[in-house]
């Protein structure tokens, strides 16, 4: 933990940062159109996460519930976490075949920054989904999963 | 333990579950405690940590524990009946090939729009097309018409043509002796002669047949009624030459008086004179007629026979005073002809539908109802044959329209 740079800045663990999102989603703070949660809690480093997004209304995506799965690995974060489409789900920054997040095609993860959260990813996806390129996309049947 | 159920609407409230409960049961509780028509159980789903909480697990499976926050939504039946209408879209195209698709699902319905176009477009064609051809067939029509209105004088190999044809649109009614004298008369006209057969040939043509049957006494003697009034009085045989002349065509006009003939009749049972028949309007007409035309004498008592036997009893026991009534001159005769024919055309109104449409159809050509039914039944009611007549002799009937009629 040696830390460069400025030594006023404090460079909060890895840890640390982790156990303060998973307080957060386990508190539900927010208006409950996303939530998060650790997929396997006997992970000691933490690093599988479960999330939800509900479909924002006016658009196809209006009552449909997409789960994801986000993997920060230990680089985390330093670095984005993988993010990838549980439930079926066709939009621009997608993989269709695996439901992996593009990082090139979504600015969250291209422009990364260390202040950036989960919940931060999983509310801009749903700005995504609301998106005037993405709000009209045929969608496959509810309840697929890749 | 507490947990608190928040929903997409901002508010949040708490229910009272155990760890061991199962997820379905929570959803029944929340139902309860919300109202079944706020939150249907089978209609929620439940979120906790970014998982679907699924009805045959526990909260303790789900790692639910005191204080933690549920989210609660509610699924639409209406968006899983879209969802499965979209499953037959493609679902592992790229989204740009995708929207592509969407393109012709708007287009379907654009082609049925040209199909009908063409359609309709052949009805206003055909119908145009066909109003010509009658248009055409009519012309034609007329033409035929002028053409056979033609007039023109017969002669030589023609007068035998137009002695049968004469005789065709008789139907019988006048033998070939009378048609040609008809001719005769008329200088081989055979409009003329036409015409001179509905109205009576001229006197001064009857005067050589008047002296032609003198030297024939069979025939004066095969007349019951001339034979029983010469001995009676010898001034009578002149009367009964002209008697003797054959009829020279029909005459609907008995049949018209008669009718109204016979109820007088009735009353006159009893009596013994022939006043009562001076006295009746229609008798008198008749006695007109046959002043005018004495050759229709014979058809007319043969007639009056059938009609009103008690008439012609009557007559014959009162013949002399009967040829008196016939040689009497008749007061205001001619009005009492127009009377006559006023008052009989009605009865003749015994025609089948089809010959009133004939006869409104020769009427429609310009010439007046009373001419068109003379002519119409002269001709047997033969429509085409009465045309002809109508249309060879417009000038004539033209001249003659002034006049009554004789």
């Amino acid at each position: 933990m040696a830390s460069s740079g400025d030594p006023s800045a404090v460079v909060v663990p890895r840890n640390f940062r982790l156990l303060e999102e998973l307080e957060r989603g386990e508190k539900g703070i927010g208006d409950g159109s996303v939530s998060y949660g650790m997929d396997d809690a006997d992970d000691i480093y933490m690093r599988s996460w479960t999330g939800t997004i509900i479909g924002p209304h006016n658009t196809v995506h209006e009552g449909r519930i997409y789960q994801l799965k986000l993997f920060c690995d230990k680089d985390y974060p330093d670095r984005p976490p993988t993010v990838k489409f549980h439930s079926r789900i066709n939009m621009t920054c997608v993989n269709p075949e695996n439901g992996l997040v593009d990082q090139r095609k979504f600015s969250l993860l291209s422009n990364w920054r260390r202040e950036y959260t989960m919940e931060a990813i999983l509310t801009q996806l749903k700005k995504e989904m609301a998106a005037s390129h993405n709000r009209k996309l045929v969608q496959p049947p509810e309840g697929t999963f890749f | 333990m507490k947990v608190s159920i928040k929903t997409l609407k901002g508010s949040s409230f708490e229910i009272d579950v155990e760890p061991t409960s199962k997820v379905s049961d929570v959803k029944k509780l929340i139902e309860v405690t919300q109202g079944d028509n706020v939150y249907p159980a089978d209609q929620q789903m439940l979120i906790h940590q970014g998982n679907v909480l699924k009805n045959d697990t526990t909260l303790e499976e789900n790692k639910v524990v005191e204080n933690n926050f549920i989210v609660i939504m509610l699924s639409k039946k209406g968006s899983s009946s879209a969802a499965s209408s979209t499953a037959k879209e493609p679902t592992k195209q790229p989204s740009v090939d995708r929207a592509i698709p969407t393109a012709p699902a708007t287009q379907p319905p654009a082609p049925p729009a040209p199909v009908s176009e063409p359609v309709t477009a052949p009805v206003p064609t055909a119908t145009t097309a066909s109003a010509p051809a009658a248009a055409v067939t009519a012309a034609s029509t007329e033409a035929d018409n002028y053409g056979q209105a033609a007039s023109n004088l017969v002669a030589g190999s023609n007068l035998e043509g137009t002695v049968q044809s004469i005789l065709e649109m008789g139907g019988g009614a006048w033998d070939r002796d009378t048609v040609m004298r008809a001719l005769r008369a008329a200088y081989n006209n055979p409009e003329r002669a036409v015409e001179y057969l509905y109205t009576g040939v001229p006197e001064q043509a009857e005067a050589p047949a008047a002296v032609q049957a003198l030297p024939v006494p069979a025939a004066v003697q095969a007349l019951p009624v001339p034979a029983a009034v010469q001995p009676v009085d010898p001034s009578q045989a002149p009367q009964s030459a002209q008697l003797s002349i054959p009829s020279s065509g029909p005459n609907a006009n008995p049949l018209d008086l008669f009718p109204q003939v016979l109820p007088n009749a009735s009353a006159n049972a009893g009596g013994g004179n022939l006043d009562v028949l001076r006295n009746n309007s229609q008798f008198r007409g008749l006695l007109s007629l046959v002043q005018a035309n004495p050759q229709i004498l014979q058809p007319l008592l043969q007639e009056l026979g059938k009609q009103n036997p008690q008439i012609l009893q009557l007559i014959q026991e009162n013949q002399a005073e009967f040829l008196r009534l016939i040689n009497e001159p008749a007061e205001g005769a001619e009005g009492n002809l127009l009377d006559q024919f006023a008052a009989g055309m009605p009865q003749t109104v015994a025609v089948t539908p089809e010959e009133n449409e004939a006869i409104q159809r020769l009427e429609q050509m310009g010439f007046d109802r009373d001419l068109v039914l003379e002519v119409f039944f002269a001709c047997n009611k033969d429509e085409l044959l009465a045309a002809n007549y109508l249309l060879d002799h417009m000038n004539e009937f033209d001249d003659d329209a002034p006049e009554p009629p004789q």
